[in-house]
This record gives structure tokens, sequence and C-alpha cells, in this order.
């Protein structure tokens, strides 16, 4: 990259990494492309010395998966948009774009707007509705070998119940996340930020189904691990971090809100730390396992949220960059792992060590 | 898709010519349709950015060359201006629908400003090929907004143009020239089609509609994905339910018949 002057060096100091490293990174995954391995093949091999076959399949709220990258809710539509860029059948699993139980128009445009290394969004929740989901999008899904994880939002407890007992007689769902923490509908969906709320949700949620339940918690609230508790007491089998940071965004000409629905949720690899922060003080506080996400681009970045606690990690904002990206964490955590002499992903769980700390 | 900048020079004072090197990009051009583009390795600016497509060339060592203009405006263009010809890029697309000429069209009124031009001239280039007449109104808030005008004199178009401070064309808006065109014109065989800021086509379309002509206009938004997967740019067209009703300008779009929009 040429050399930036000097009133834009900011982009190049957020570059993702060197050049070269990405470049080598590219070509592997070429290989293996080319080579139409499954990845599930390489996680049947025992043990690695650095370079060696890497394990990467985990298991996830019950939910067996070849690798530990999913898709973030909201961020892969109902996967079908994204067919034509890659195979599908490679990824970890799938959770798709929130479903309510009536149809939703969304907000007002402007919807978004890019921010510093990230973006505001507020989408308001545009779906087809339960019951088209079921007749229109749920056969495709059902066809992809991923587990498929649904992810449903209401406006009211009852709301949570019915949804998950819907989409739970239906076939081909593998577990259900349930959004609790949209902030960006009006009326306030967001019952993740009060404890009593999160637990009402997911015990209704729990009494409506045997398949695993997966709250999405908000990043906004004082202290995550007490609304992390509430959902563990009240039978979550897993929970995703973080969906969205409130945020706002003004142009400063017209004096405007850049978005029309005024606040939205930053997404994008400026939150990560957020992110990474909270779901190690969640893998504490809980023995739930986490799915981490927020603002991954990179295997490396993955990495990071393993090693953090999470033990499955979900791709959002880069797969509106590179609809290829997931596959490429995928291929980068592999690499990462090989380089590392880790023979198999699930021993990062965690594996965060504090000088200090760990070692006492 | 790993492509590679061909060429990226100044057109004016804040208008640049960009050619991406593009292996496996389609050779056919759909007037209308963008592609979004991005510097690699990067994460801000963090988006790609949504281009029309003005030509499809055929570059010396065989991969098409996918040429957009831009204008240098916020951290993602001058991100891409201070690039260089053999730096690598991504480039999605093509990407959403194109502009229809229907058969019965005997003149083909073209109206455009700005970034909104290359598409349009990406649709006189086309439609010259089917022996149609085409007036072709530019307009801007200076000359330099008034681009591609050799293009449209080359399809043999007569071109009206005005800018804001008479800097080019008759001093004022498009919409004065088209209006008073659309007056005198026989106005069964006409069609218009436009591309240019919001302002522009919001008042084109009222014109438009006033005189009951035909009108696909080709919209801009924020837009994160360009395939429909983010849900961001959505527009609002009118709906026939009770509540607003909104579609998207990457798949439903960008280019929607002006009366299916609600305008503001």
């Amino acid at each position: 990259m040429k050399e930036p002057r000097t009133e834009r060096v900011e982009p190049r100091a957020a570059s993702r990494e060197s050049s070269g490293e990405r470049e080598q990174g590219k070509q592997a995954m070429g290989r293996s492309g080319d080579s139409g391995e499954p990845s599930c093949r390489a996680a049947q091999q025992a043990s690695s010395p650095a370079g060696g076959p890497v394990g990467l399949s985990v298991e996830f709220a019950g939910i067996r998966m070849q690798n530990p990258v999913l898709t973030a809710s909201g961020t892969f539509g109902y996967a079908q948009e994204f067919e034509q860029y890659l195979d599908l059948n490679r990824l970890g699993a799938l959770v798709v774009k929130t479903i309510t139980r009536l149809p939703r128009a969304g907000n007002p445009a402007p919807r978004i707007v890019e921010t510093p290394a990230g973006m505001l969004n507020a989408i308001g929740l545009q779906n087809v509705g339960v019951e088209a989901f079921i007749r229109e999008k749920l056969p495709y899904l059902r066809r992809l070998t991923p587990p498929l994880i649904v992810n449903v939002a209401g406006e009211s407890v009852e709301d949570f119940r019915e949804l998950t007992k819907r989409i739970s007689d239906q076939e081909g769902v593998a577990g259900i996340e349930l959004n609790v923490s949209c902030p960006n509908v009006a009326g306030g969906l967001d019952f993740s930020t009060d404890p009593k709320l999160t637990y009402q949700v997911v015990r209704a949620a729990r009494d409506a189904t045997g398949l695993p339940i997966i709250p999405k918690l908000s990043p906004n609230v004082t202290d995550i691990r007490v609304i992390a508790r509430a959902a563990e007491e009240a039978g979550a089998n897993g929970i995703s971090l973080i969906n969205t940071l409130v945020g706002m965004a003004i142009d400063v000409r017209t004096r405007r809100p850049k978005i029309a629905n005024v606040t939205g949720g930053l997404s994008g690899p400026a939150i990560r730390p957020v992110a990474i922060r909270m779901v190690w003080q969640v893998a504490q506080a809980v023995r739930l396992p986490i799915l981490g996400m927020g603002g991954i681009v990179t295997g490396e970045d993955a990495a990071e949220f393993l090693l953090a606690g999470a033990t499955a990690v979900a791709i959002g904002t880069a797969n509106f960059i590179d609809p290829t990206n997931a596959l490429k964490v995928v291929e980068g955590l592999r690499e990462y792992c090989a380089a590392n002499g880790i023979a198999d992903v699930r021993r990062l769980a965690g594996g965060l060590q504090i000088p200090g700390r760990n070692d006492q | 898709m790993h492509a590679q900048i061909a060429f990226n020079r100044p057109v004016s004072s804040t208008y640049r010519h960009l050619g991406v090197a593009a292996p496996g990009f389609s050779r056919a051009l759909s007037p209308g349709q963008f592609v979004m583009v991005r510097p690699p390795l990067v994460v801000d600016p963090l988006l790609p950015r949504a281009f029309s497509i003005y030509r499809i060339s055929q570059g010396e060592e065989g991969a098409p060359i996918v040429e957009i203009l831009y204008k240098v405006l916020g951290k993602g263009t001058q991100y891409l201006a201070q690039m260089d010809p053999g730096q690598a890029v991504e480039i999605l697309g093509p990407l959403g629908n194109r502009f229809t000429v229907p058969e019965t069209v005997e003149t083909a009124v073209l109206v455009a400003g700005g970034i909104g031009v290359p598409p349009i001239a990406a649709l006189a280039m086309e439609i010259v090929k089917g022996q149609r007449r085409l007036e072709v109104f530019l307009g801007g808030k200076t000359a330099d907004d008034i681009l591609c005008a050799e293009d449209f004199e080359g399809v043999g178009a007569t071109l009206h143009i005005t800018t804001e401070d008479g800097s080019k064309g008759t001093r004022g808006v498009i919409t004065d020239l088209l209006d008073s065109f659309l007056l005198g014109s026989r106005l069964s065989a006409l069609h218009i089609f436009t591309c240019g800021p919001p302002g522009m086509l919001a008042a084109v379309s009222r014109v438009a509609e006033g005189r009951g002509v035909p009108c696909q206009t080709s919209v801009e938004a924020n837009m994160a994905c360009g395939f429909g997967a983010c849900m961001g740019c959505a527009i609002e067209v009118r709906s026939s339910g009770p509540g607003p009703a909104y579609k998207l300008v990457c798949k439903d779009g960008p280019v929607f018949d002006s009366r299916d929009l609600v305008w503001r």
C-alpha cells in the first residue's frame, strides 16, 4: 500500500495485519478450498506437532459442530444470500436473522452509517415473520449440513414462549437463539438489561422446548455477569455475547443524527475489546458455554475470543465486508493452531494467561 | 474478488476515473448495475463503497477492466484516491438491477448530475445501438459536476447543461430545462432515465409525474454489503398497507420506477 499522507495515517495504523501474513493466509485457504477437503476431516486427527493437522470440531450448548465458526444473527440473512460466494456447508453452524411473530417492515432510512472501524445500524428487525420463515426460508436452510440455530425476538415473554415452541416444532432446527437484546426497536425489546426479565424470557423459552436455547445478551449493562447468571438459572444452554453497543453519530454539517433512528447498534472491530472483556468476565461467572462475537475479522481475532473463554465464535459485520470472511476465519484459526502447536482448538478454551495470576 | 488497480487518475479537481482489472468479471455491461470496492487489509474505513459501473473495457492482459468515476468526498474515497496502479483491491459485482428501455420508446431523456452521470453515460452508449433519439440533461453545482459530455456527444445526443453557479451551460437547475423541453414534446414516446443527487432525483421525479412521463431513477443509499444481507440500504416505497414499506436499494434497485418511491 502506498505510504499514506500525514492526514491519513489512521487507515494504515488500523491495518488488520501485515500484508505478508495476510497473503499467506489467502494462499493457504486457496489450497484447502481446491482440495475440497471437509474441515471436519482434520478434526479427527488426534495430535499434532507444530504444522500438523488441527482438530476444529467443538460442541456448543449440546450442538456438535465441525468447527467453532458460526454466523452472527442479522449479518447473514437466511444464508441463501451468501450461497454464490461461499460453501455454506463448511461453516460450523448457521445462525439466521431474527424472526418475530409477525412480519416487520423495519426502520426508516438511513439505517446504517460507517463509524471508525465499525458501523452503526438500526435495521429494526425487518423480517418476514415466523410463518413465512417456516414456509419460505426453512426448507432451504434444512438442506444445508451445518446445524441451524434460529434467532427469535418477541415483544413479550409470551411471544418468546410461542415463537420458541413454533420453531422447535419444525424439523431441522438444532437450537434457538433468543434475541433479548435488540437495541433498535421502539417499545424496547431489550429484556437483557434486566436480570428478572432475562430470567422470565429464558424460563418461558425453556418451558417451551427441549432444544438448546441460547440467549444473546446486551452489552449495554453495568454488570454483564448478573444477567448471565440469571440466564443460567433460568435454564439456558449457552450464552451469545455480545449484541451491539448502543451508539450515535451526528452529521455536523446538517446537525442531524446520521441514522434515522437517532441511536443504533455499534458493531465491527471497534467493539472487539469490549466483547473480549465481557466474554472473559462471563466465562468466570457461569458454567454455560459462550458463543463469542464482536468485530471478528481474522482467525487470530477468533482465537482471542476462545482464549477469553468462548467455546465458539460468530462472524458478524465482517460478512458484509467480504461474504467469504467466515470461511477465512475457519482457515485462519486452523493456521493459528497449526503454527502454535495446538492439536485441538478446544485446548484454547479459557487459555488466557495473566502473569502473576494463573501461575499462583 | 481479488483485483488490481489498472489506473486511477483525476478527471477534475474532485472527480477521479478508476479502472480495476478484475479477472473473471462479467464483460457484459448492464447500465445501472454497481460494484462494491474496498482496499484489502483495512478496517478503517471498514465498509466497501458502492460505485455505479461506467464502462467495462478490455485490459491489455486480457482481464476485463471495470471502470468507475468517483468523487473524492469522505474517508473511503479519500483512501481510494491515493491508491496506485498495481495495488490490490477487492471488488464485488456486478450487483443490482439495470435500466430497461421499453421497445416503444422513441426518445430517451437522460437526466444526470455528478456521480450520477456514469451509469447514464453507460445507458446512452447502449441506447445508441438501438437508434433512438437521445436528449441528455446534465446538471450540477459547478462545471466540475458535468461529467462525460464527450461520451454523450460521441453518440450523437443532444446535450442540455445547467450549473447552479453558471460556470457551464445555463445558470440554474436542470429541471427548469427539462420541464420546458417536456412541454414542447410529443410525450407518448418519451421515457426518462435519471441518476444524481437526491434533490435532483426528487425534482426530476416530480416533473416526470407532473407531465405524465414514465421515469426510471437510480438511487443511492448507505450500504454495508451490496447483496441483500445487511438490509441497511432500505428505501421507502409506496405502501398498500397501513404502515410504511421498504425495498432494498442493492437488490430491488438501484433502479426503480420513480412512481414507486416515496419522495420527501
